[in-house]
């Protein structure tokens, strides 16, 4: 008994002093701005002992007694002191994290990094960029966001895909797209594949269209080689890292919101040509008066038919969008809906979009976790057939009339659209047969109407991942799907211009592309005392297999149904059908070492094996360094009053470039018909040593942060040389083949990038804040091997030289008029021919008295000298302000449709500029006497016009009601102008035509939105 | 070794008792250190007229209650308002910049400044990088809660701001144990509930605590300079002074029936009476009649 009682009073003695020695304390630690989370945030006490936060903040020390002082820190964010005085309830530390640029963490390939620990140059574009923007697509908003991003839209077609250039473009042959990633998970933007071999449809529908902006938390730009090689083969032209909205870990709640924005549209320029009056008096004044006008006849003709505006119409936009995110404990979510309906400026154009995304991760057990990230949705364009397949009846004039919209432009403004009647009009008789058969000329408006060019797309992006964590290790394993199915159709009616020859010709056509995607990675994530080291290491395959089908029939009977009964034409055209298949493997590491929280190097290595080169060049190697500084840690700046952080970078390596067609190494044969037999003809020569077009890519750059986060910099000064370029080299005769493609040449880039932006106010209820960048680039063609001068283009309009850059302009040089009296015999001749007045003047580049292609020369090219942008955004209260500019200097365009419209005949419509062309009379320097003589076969300086432009991309104003606080919903509205003005001496439509030639581009619009969010 | 098995049952089952805490019969009611002292007088007051009712005290964090003091409005929650409460900004007397302290008539932007980090970026400039410092603001430490029944956040909200803008540090546990942090940490400053700053059977200021001076008029800063407890009361009852946070106090309640509803009628008719006693505020006569009438409506 005795025994027992000492037994127990041992017993409680030991439990009592465990109970003063083994108190808990415990609690979580969160970001007091997002609510989340705070992993590995040190709980310190007393003598310095101490624990980090687990996965979901927790902590939970055991303490001597109360009270006991905590001090709790996590890089990034303030500390704090917490005294415990008691237990009675979990304590909940909020941590505020330090305004500094450089604690934002950046995605990077595979991974994130600490701006801090970055070596390359990456540049993020946070959500707000697409939320104030109305564009339908990224690439829309992210014009005039970046230094040395520059976006080219292909034309104001909506759903259109545009032309992205990071730093220049490096080649010829292969893309200079930059490569996407959409939540880890490779995405092409390969607008080649879009086609489905059908043709006729003028515009692509843009890659990008499967990404609704609004679910884009951030966007992540890797410019240099540091950042970039881990993407090896495809990191030559920049990549763009796009993060998804998800919900916030251990916020427990679900946020929805609902938003609805309609928008009306009108082109933001009309072309100045001639009305009825002035059309018919020019006819009687140069021409033969077809239409056997008096003068009294003209002045009661007046303005006439407006071809341009009959086509063109103010067009309505609307857009739905529904998103749910939210998280528990132990998993989060975003699911987002939305719909867009486009209608174009043209005539039965549009774009249509549907869209699901979700993105949802669990936490399984502990340490296992496991994410799907999906994107379903369809995307139907409605464009303009294009006339440049009419080789039934080509004429000098039909290359220069790219559809209907450039055909109304021609229409004579005496011509109207319809009939007494109400029918369509369809005589013109000063139409020269190249758009009419017999009494019938094709009618601009009807053609637009009655006409099918669709591109509809199917698409889901997919992919599944698990992650463990196991110590300082994590394992990582992705697969993933982009399965897209493209079906084009094409119809143009026996009274369209396209179908007028073949009484109506229609085709459909089908792409499937799936790309199967796998990654496997282990990181390693240690610091040890003043190291700290983050490593990676991976396998990723991905294979590729794209098949297509078209069939076009003519000579139809019955047109109700269009392309859905193309069985009813006659004649059937050879199907075409294909197939291509590709396999990347790639091994990748790389190594993150920082010392004493200053001096950071990272070491990236890939190795991909492409099956888009021949045998004995498939293996690529991409190694890079980079290093960076954080001299602001230093002490001799660590007391620099103005200075928040100051970093120094420089990079070096090697990436590549593997995007052309597959099979472009071997011999390849395009089969046909001939005389009724199945035919086959050589479409490729085999070049066994087609190997990588590799760019070596150097980057110096600082990153400055002065007075408090007031005023951030970031420079950069970079060089990168592509080698081995991919270019079509022509070929003799006997080859079989007009060209090969083969590795010739090098290009460079060299340029320098500044970026600046600060808070200028920030107060309660009133904030401003304002940032811009400015790029220079100069590109240069530094080898082409044995082939130099190829020329470019269906006017022969561009050249690639050595000592040039990519997209050089190549033409005669205009010099003016010549005028009565002018001593034509000092003139170089043409054709033989000496010029009279009122002839246009070339420069006589070689000095060999005559005027030929020879004299051609250099004017200009597409590259411009300096792009930049401007974006500011002011907060007021319940109101807010964003206005964003872009804009470029320097670059050419030719102007094509200019050219034609300046082009004086008797049969169609011209700018009012010829007006002020040569007469004896009144003289004039710029336009030739009126004549029916064709222009010259090659181009002038006169039509290769400067591209600069300013634009105001977007100007929005919201208001923010305060709503009673028992109201369960927060209310924006918005009203946005995109394309509100546009400066530039540019003489068409718009200066933002990518690939340099403006043949009648779809127009630009000018767009006015309104629109409401509403938020749960 | 019987014993001490019993000795571990014995405990678990008063631990277990104590946590549920709820019984047929009996109204629980849980309530913070600070709002104490007053519940316990309502409780007395309203079982010297009613015997029969049994009304316990419960705490702790796992205690579940008929009828829980909570210190602000609560989304979504119907709350019954019996109360109000004052907070006052306070250091102790043994600070060793008191003096400059109370040289100082504290405005509202003084307050702000003091208590809150930089509300705009000229601001935290001004302070970090041209080092236009607030002298006495850098040697005193802002001391504010963390805990859920922390006033913390009505103080922080008075003045246009949020509990995660105060400066300095936090302590865990009741906002009684701020007045402990700042005599152990001398050259620091906080605030509190009139309940706790004053001593409730002396109607004194607590000798160990001095009011930060107030920019309000002469004869409102003798009231508050008095260190009279009712002075104070009376002064914040019937003037609408600026800088003074007020709120209410009130029950949520996990169950109504008739006897909490007669509780709380009899604490909202007639237990306002011993507001004052406990360093509370009366409620307004307007809020009583809104008060009695949602109560009516619950039935």
């Amino acid at each position: 008994m005795i025994k027992e009682r000492l037994f127990l009073a041992a017993a409680l003695t030991v439990a009592s002093t465990f109970a003063t020695w083994a108190q808990t304390v415990q609690g979580t630690i969160t970001d007091a701005a997002t609510g989340e989370s705070i992993i590995g945030a040190t709980v310190k006490y007393g003598d310095g002992k101490g624990v980090t936060t687990d996965i979901d903040g927790h902590f939970a020390l055991d303490v001597k007694s109360l009270p006991v002082k905590l001090n709790i820190s996590f890089t990034g964010y303030r500390p704090q002191t917490v005294t415990v005085y008691d237990d009675e309830e979990d304590i909940n530390v909020k941590l505020a994290e330090k305004r500094s640029y450089l604690n934002d963490v950046v995605v990077v390939g595979y991974g994130t990094q600490s701006r801090t620990q970055l070596t390359g140059s990456v540049v993020t574009v946070k959500a707000d960029v697409f939320e104030n923007s109305t564009a339908s697509t990224l690439d829309g908003a992210l014009s005039g966001q970046v230094a040395g991003l520059n976006v080219t839209a292909a034309s104001g077609q909506p759903g259109a895909e545009s032309s992205i250039r990071i730093r220049g473009g490096n080649s010829v042959n292969a893309s200079n797209e930059p490569l996407y990633v959409v939540d880890g998970f490779i995405y092409y933007k390969d607008a080649s594949s879009n086609g489905t071999g059908l043709g006729a449809i003028e515009s692509s529908l843009n890659p990008l269209a499967t990404i609704n902006p609004n679910d884009i938390e951030s966007i992540e730009v890797l410019k240099d080689v540091s950042a970039t090689a881990i993407y090896g083969s495809r990191g030559a032209n920049g990549v763009i890292l796009i993060t998804t909205k998800k919900g916030k870990l251990g916020e427990k709640k679900a946020h929805i919101s609902y938003g609805y924005s309609l928008g009306l549209s009108s082109v933001s320029k009309h072309l100045d040509l001639l009305n009825a009056s002035e059309w018919a008096q020019f006819q009687k004044t140069y021409f033969s008066n077809k239409g056997g006008y008096t003068d009294e006849q003209i002045k009661a003709l007046g303005k006439g038919t407006d071809w341009q505006d009959a086509v063109l119409r103010t067009a309505v936009q609307q857009a739905h969008e529904l998103s749910i995110n939210g998280s528990t404990d132990k998993s989060r979510y975003a699911f987002s809906a939305n719909y867009t309906d486009q209608d174009g400026i043209v005539l039965n154009s549009g774009f249509q979009r549907y869209n699901f995304h979700t993105n949802a991760e669990w936490e399984l057990q502990k340490n296992l976790k496991f994410g799907i990230n999906a994107t379903y949705g369809r995307s139907k364009q409605q464009g303009l057939t294009t006339t440049e397949e009419k080789v039934f009846n080509s004429s000098p004039y039909s290359a220069g009339i790219t559809n209907s919209f450039v055909y109304a432009l021609l229409m004579p403004p005496v011509i109207s659209v319809h009939n007494a009647d109400g029918s369509y009009n369809f005589t013109n008789p000063y139409e020269y047969a190249y758009f009419a058969i017999g009494d019938h000329a094709a009618n601009p408006v009807y053609d637009l109407k009655e006409s099918v060019a669709e591109n509809v797309n199917n698409y889901l992006l997919s992919n599944v991942w698990a992650s463990y964590k196991l110590g300082d290790f994590t394992l990582k394993a992705t697969v993933g799907l982009s399965s897209e199915k493209l079906t084009q159709n094409y119809f143009s009616g026996a009274y369209t211009s396209l179908g007028l020859a073949t009484q109506g010709i229609g085709g459909t056509g089908n792409r499937q592309t799936d790309v199967w995607q796998q990654e496997y990675t282990a990181s390693y994530n240690k610091e040890l005392g003043i190291h700290q080291i983050d490593a990676l290491a991976g396998y990723t395959k991905q294979t590729s297999t794209s098949t297509h089908s078209a069939i076009r029939t003519n000579h139809f009977t019955n047109e109700t149904l269009k392309q859905y009964n193309l069985g009813d034409g006659a004649n059937i055209y050879t199907p075409q059908t294909g197939i291509s298949e590709s396999t990347l493997n790639s091994l990748i590491a790389r190594v993150n070492y920082t010392l004493l929280d200053r001096y950071n190097a990272t070491a990236t290595f890939r190795a991909d094996r492409s099956s888009r080169f021949s045998k004995n060049h498939r293996w690529g190697y991409f190694p890079s360094l980079g290093l960076s500084w954080n001299a602001d840690k230093e002490n001799f700046l660590a007391h620099a009053r103005h200075i928040d952080y100051l970093k120094l970078r420089l990079t070096g390596g090697l990436v590549g470039n593997q995007e052309i067609p597959d099979y472009a190494f071997s011999t390849s044969y395009n089969t046909g018909s001939y005389g009724g037999s199945s035919s086959y003809a050589k479409a490729n020569t085999a070049n066994d040593n087609l190997k990588w077009e590799t760019t070596a890519s150097y980057n110096l750059g600082a990153d400055l942060g002065l007075w408090g986060g007031r005023f951030n910099v970031v420079l950069d000064l970079y060089y990168k040389k592509t080698s081995d370029l991919l270019l079509d080299v022509p070929m003799g005769f006997a080859n079989g083949v007009t060209s090969q493609l083969q590795n010739v040449g090098n290009v460079e880039n060299k340029g320098i990038e500044l970026a600046v932006n600060g808070t200028l106010l920030k107060r309660r209820h009133l904030q401003w804040t304002a940032s811009a960048n400015l790029a220079h680039n100069k590109n240069e063609i530094t080898n082409m091997g044995k082939t130099n001068n190829v020329i470019q283009g269906a006017d022969n309009q561009q050249i690639l030289r050595k000592g040039e850059a990519l997209g050089s302009f190549y033409g005669l040089q205009f010099v003016g008029i010549v005028q009565n009296g002018e001593d034509v015999s000092q003139l170089p001749t043409v054709n033989g021919l000496t010029p009279k007045a009122g002839d246009a003047k070339f420069a006589d580049a070689n000095n060999d008295g005559k005027i030929d292609g020879n004299d051609r020369v250099i004017l200009g090219s597409i590259q411009p000298d300096l792009t930049y942008g401007f974006s500011s955004q002011l907060q007021v209260r319940e109101w807010d302000f964003s206005v964003t500019f872009a804009g470029s200097h320097g670059g050419k365009l030719y102007n094509a449709l200019g050219r034609r419209l300046e082009q004086t005949g008797d049969s169609y419509n011209v700018l009012s500029t010829v007006k002020d062309a040569w007469t004896a009379e009144r003289g004039g320097n710029t336009l030739p006497l009126a004549s029916t003589s064709r222009p010259f076969s090659y181009i002038d300086s006169r039509y290769v016009q400067s591209a600069s432009y300013l634009k105001l991309r977007n100007l929005t104003i919201g208001y923010r009601p305060r709503l009673p606080k028992s109201f369960p919903l927060s209310l924006r509205i918005y009203a946005t102008a995109t394309n509100l003005f546009t400066l530039t001496p540019y003489k068409g439509y718009d200066p933002e035509v990518s690939g340099g030639t403006d043949s009648g581009a779809y127009p630009s619009a000018r767009t006015f939105t309104f629109g409401v969010n509403i938020s749960l | 070794m019987k014993a001490f098995f019993t000795a571990i049952a014995v405990a678990v089952t008063l631990t277990a008792n104590a946590a549920t805490a709820q019984n047929d019969g009996v109204i629980t009611v849980k309530v913070n250190k600070a709002s104490k002292a007053l519940v316990e007088k309502w409780i007395e007051g309203y079982k010297a007229v009613n015997p029969d009712v049994q009304i316990a005290l419960v705490s702790g964090k796992n205690a579940d209650a008929d009828l829980t003091l909570v210190s602000s409005h609560q989304e979504g929650v119907n709350v019954t308002y019996v109360g109000r409460y004052a907070l006052l900004p306070v250091t102790s007397t043994d600070n060793p910049l008191l003096g400059d302290i109370q040289k100082k008539v504290w405005k509202s932007k003084d307050i702000k400044s003091l208590f809150f980090t930089a509300e705009d970026l000229d601001e935290e400039y001004e302070e970090e990088v041209e080092g236009k410092h607030n002298k006495l603001k850098d040697k005193l430490t802002v001391y504010s809660g963390s805990s859920k029944t922390s006033l913390s956040g009505i103080f922080a909200s008075h003045f246009g701001r949020t509990i995660d803008d105060l400066r300095g540090n936090r302590i865990a546990g009741d906002d009684l144990y701020l007045l402990s942090a700042i005599s152990e940490d001398k050259a620091s400053v906080t605030f509190n509930a009139l309940s706790n700053l004053y001593d409730l059977s002396s109607r004194t200021l607590r000798s160990d605590l001095a009011l930060l001076p107030l920019d309000v008029k002469a004869s409102q800063r003798e009231a508050l300079r008095s260190g009279n407890l009712d002075e104070a009361l009376e002064l914040i009852e019937n003037e609408d002074i600026d800088l003074i946070p007020v709120e209410n106090i009130g029950f949520t309640y996990n169950s109504f029936d008739t006897d909490i509803d007669q509780f709380l009628q009899w604490i909202i008719r007639d237990g306002q009476q011993y507001n004052h006693a406990a360093g509370f505020l009366h409620l307004t006569n307007k809020e009583v009649e809104s008060q009695l009438r949602l109560l009516a409506q619950n039935n």
